[in-house]
């Protein structure tokens, strides 16, 4: 059965909606006849019959897709790579909540596209039938008849009032057979263009290519010195812990402080620093290495916030004096070793 | 083929009353709104198409200028990648500045695009067809820049796929529980379904396009038309498609932006950790990305002579709007600003202090006259909206208030952590600069070839709405009717 397809053109709404009329009492189906336009008419301005398109359901199931997809991610993350999250819950609700509903709306709306991709079988190949004077605003209607009827259909059209009426052979259509082929290709390109991706993530395919932060040329930012607090910053109550910096408030060397600093060296220090500090205490035979020798160079070079950090916070073996000696007692210390190094 | 004068409906050749008095009235209506003033489509197209295929002397004047610019972004951007972070003034402390305040700036001008488009086309707002489509268009092209910004910060550009969701070679997971990771999956998510939206959208006019040109023109919309023909399945399944789009791409709109504010309101930096910050960033980018849709309306109306198209009534009522969200974006910043400034927080307290009399003081005042003080002194005028330059000159200026104020947000905000002896104050340098002017030219280079490239008007919709509005006689007057085909 050879089928002809006939599409008229006409010039307005209310004359194509007559001439849809007329189809059908010629005992045309509804699904022979198809409108062309550069405009959407409603199916109500032409007679035509309402439309359902599935496009809204499928769109619905990407929307579910999504919702696996984002639940995947989240809880596959938080499943296969428990992090430590500091008392906070290991499977967070509100986090999740938020990637999962990104990842519904995309799958939704891919989906949708996707399908009315697939529904209209674009990007279309071969020649279906179809009319320059379309976009000027003619509308189209499209009649696809046995080429017996061809001829009455025409002359209906015709009489109707359409301005023109062009013919087309039945090789007048959509080639689903390349778009089949197309679109298969495309997606292989992009399931493989995928496996490339992966293949250099993994490191399978390497590019020698120095990729280190340590290989940076300049890393300004990283390296500069420490900011000096401002001027109107508030002040820092207590001794700074901070090498290099000086302490506050420091106690100065006085000999009421370096008499007081005897005191507790004697009570705190001397059993393993020595009775002068030369590292030589009684219990310092138990110990290798050895306690320092607090007149030796290497104390000396130090600075007085260094001394105060050892002993606050304690060194190797030395353990924090921060619970025997209030900072103000520290410096007492710092000043009696100061003066034993004289 | 159909002769000239047989092609003309009575749609778009309807006569005048014959009564004088009556007549003159649908004259002025007709001049006055688009919709109105129907014209048979080939004439429409036309006046799409004509100006879009003649490139003349001042399109390749910006064409250089703007590709120069954008090329030097990119040399930069390379030589940035290749030196590392050092070369900017990004110090220990503001950690995050210029790139991001560009990112929050361009994601914020993207909003204005899809809320003109799908809130409007659901809200059935015909006077936005001419619009829309230049507004999707600069909503894609501001997303592409903002989703490069944060690659543009990150310095080792190349380690971009550790912030995918799957596990890389090193075995680090990315992780959800991060507002960084929201962000990637919501700056995604709209930027591909804006591209998607944008070019359901095109299509029919495509289409339409393929038919009229010719040479490479015509080959390149034979391909991109897909085969749309306008049968009348394709049509309601386009519709399906646009209202599914339209209502899925509002919510993500909104949580676009709410996720960005998120960037910072979920750290413990004082004058960032706000739990209005994301409704007040959604405003402030819809404020913003309204002024912008209004500049390129009027670049593009002198550029490919519009004039048919955008008319007063479109740069009144983006004008409404405008001084609309201007009142809701200081509602939002009030908001904001008050309940520090109530508890007196030291540390907030020497932030408002730098903003109300310290060295930010100069960039703060010029926020809010640019903000509110101008906007509200002039919008409220009928006589301003309508003027095409006053109206550009306000819009202009919401832009530098806005982008000032993220640069206050970030740049500024970010230099006062708890810790005083962190303080510190970021000034920018030419890599930063390059950079910035680069996306700024490449925005506008974008759509400048674009709306070279594609039908910038919507034909189709403007010949639908033309379809579905007429006038109404009611005693002696004759007003603007509108049918509800839906």
């Amino acid at each position: 059965m050879a089928d002809t397809q006939l599409l008229g053109l006409f010039n307005e709404a209310a004359s194509t909606a007559e001439v849809i009329e007329r189809l059908r009492r010629a005992g045309l189906g509804d699904e022979q006849v198809s409108v062309i336009s550069s405009v959407p008419y409603r199916s109500r301005m032409l007679r035509r019959p309402e439309i359902t398109s599935r496009i809204s359901a499928v769109a619905g199931i990407g929307a579910l897709v999504g919702v696996v997809i984002g639940l995947a991610i989240t809880f596959g993350t938080y499943l296969l790579n428990p992090l430590p999250v500091g008392g906070q819950p290991q499977f967070p609700i509100p986090p999740t909540l938020i990637v999962v509903f990104e990842v519904t709306m995309l799958g939704m709306m891919w989906a949708a596209f996707g399908a009315f991709l697939f529904i209209n079988r674009m990007p279309v190949f071969g020649q279906p039938p179809f009319s320059e004077d379309v976009v000027d605003g003619s509308i189209g209607v499209l009649v696809q008849a046995e080429e017996s009827r061809s001829a009455g259909i025409e002359r209906l059209l015709r009489e109707a009032g359409a301005s023109a009426v062009e013919r087309f052979d039945s090789s007048a259509r959509a080639n689903n057979r390349t778009w089949i082929k197309v679109m298969g290709g495309t997606g292989a390109a992009v399931t493989l263009a995928l496996v490339l991706v992966l293949l250099l993530a993994y490191d399978v395919i390497k590019i020698p290519f120095p990729t280190n932060m340590a290989d940076t040329v300049s890393i300004a930012h990283l390296q500069g010195p420490r900011l000096a607090a401002p001027a109107e910053a508030v002040p820092v109550q207590g001794p700074v812990f901070i090498a290099g910096q000086p302490a506050v408030p420091q106690v100065a060397s006085s000999p009421s402080s370096i008499q007081r600093g005897q005191v507790l060296f004697g009570i705190n220090c001397l059993m393993c620093h020595g009775e002068k500090g030369q590292g030589n205490g009684r219990l310092a035979t138990y110990f290798n290495p050895k306690p320092a020798d607090l007149t030796g160079e290497k104390v000396r070079a130090f600075a007085d916030s260094d001394i105060f950090l050892v002993i606050s916070l304690g060194s190797g073996q030395m353990p924090s004096l921060a619970e025997n000696l209030s900072p103000t007692s520290r410096w007492d210390v710092i000043n009696y070793v100061r003066s034993l190094q004289k | 083929m159909a002769e000239q004068a047989s092609l003309e409906s009575p749609v778009w050749n309807r006569p005048l009353p014959d009564d004088p008095e009556l007549a003159a009235q649908v004259r002025e209506i007709r001049e006055k709104h688009l919709l109105q003033d129907a014209r048979p489509p080939r004439e429409v197209a036309e006046k799409v198409l004509g100006p879009m295929a003649r490139l003349g002397r001042v399109f390749w004047l910006a064409l250089i200028v703007l590709g120069g610019l954008t090329a030097t972004w990119l040399a930069t951007w390379a030589y940035q990648a290749y030196q590392g972070m050092g070369v900017t003034g990004l110090n220990r402390t503001i950690m995050w500045a210029p790139y991001i305040v560009n990112f929050v700036y361009f994601i914020g001008i993207g909003h204005a695009g899809t809320f003109i488009s799908a809130a409007l086309r659901v809200l059935k707002f015909e006077w936005r067809a001419p619009i829309s489509r230049a507004a999707e268009s600069l909503t894609v092209f501001a997303l592409l820049v903002a989703f490069t910004m944060p690659l543009i910060h990150m310095g080792r550009v190349w380690k971009f796929y550790w912030m995918l969701p799957f596990p890389n070679q090193r075995q680090l997971w990315p992780n959800p529980r991060s507002p960084i990771f929201w962000d990637m999956t919501a700056i995604f998510t709209y930027l591909t379904c804006s591209m998607l939206f944008m070019y359901l959208g095109i299509l029919p006019d495509i289409a339409i396009a393929r038919e009229k040109a010719s040479g490479w023109r015509k080959r390149l919309y034979t391909v991109l038309a897909l085969g749309w023909r306008g049968t009348d399945r394709e049509w309601k399944h386009l519709d399906t498609t646009l209202n599914i789009f339209s209502y899925g791409i509002i919510p993500v709109m909104f949580s676009v932006h709410t996720v960005v504010s998120w960037d910072f309101a979920m750290t413990l930096q004082p004058g960032w950790n706000s739990s209005i910050f994301g409704p007040y960033f959604v405003v402030g980018a819809l404020y913003s990305g309204v002024g912008a849709v209004i500049i390129i309306m009027a670049i593009l109306r002198k550029a490919l002579h519009l004039e048919y198209f955008l008319r007063e009534e479109h740069f009144n009522a983006m004008g409404k709007f405008l001084l609309i969200l201007s009142f809701t974006w200081v509602y939002f910043y009030f908001n904001d600003y008050l309940l520090p400034w109530y508890h007196k927080e030291p540390i907030l307290t020497v932030i408002f202090r730098l903003f109300t009399s310290g060295w930010a003081a100069p960039l703060w005042f010029t926020m809010l006259i640019a903000n509110i003080l101008i906007p509200w002194a002039t919008l409220w005028s009928r006589k301003v909206r309508s003027s095409i330059p006053a109206l550009v000159g306000v819009a202009l200026l919401v832009q530098v208030g806005m982008y000032i104020e993220r640069y206050l947000i970030v740049a500024v905000t970010l230099g006062y952590p708890e810790l005083p002896f962190d303080w510190a104050v970021y000034v920018p340098r030419l890599p930063e600069i390059l950079i910035t002017l680069g996306v700024f030219a490449f925005v506008v280079l974008g759509i400048t070839v674009l709306s070279r490239l594609v039908p910038i008007i919507p034909i189709w919709e403007v010949v639908e709405g033309q379809l579905l509005q007429g006038t109404r006689r009611i005693g002696r007057a004759i007003f603007p009717a509108k049918t509800e085909a839906d």
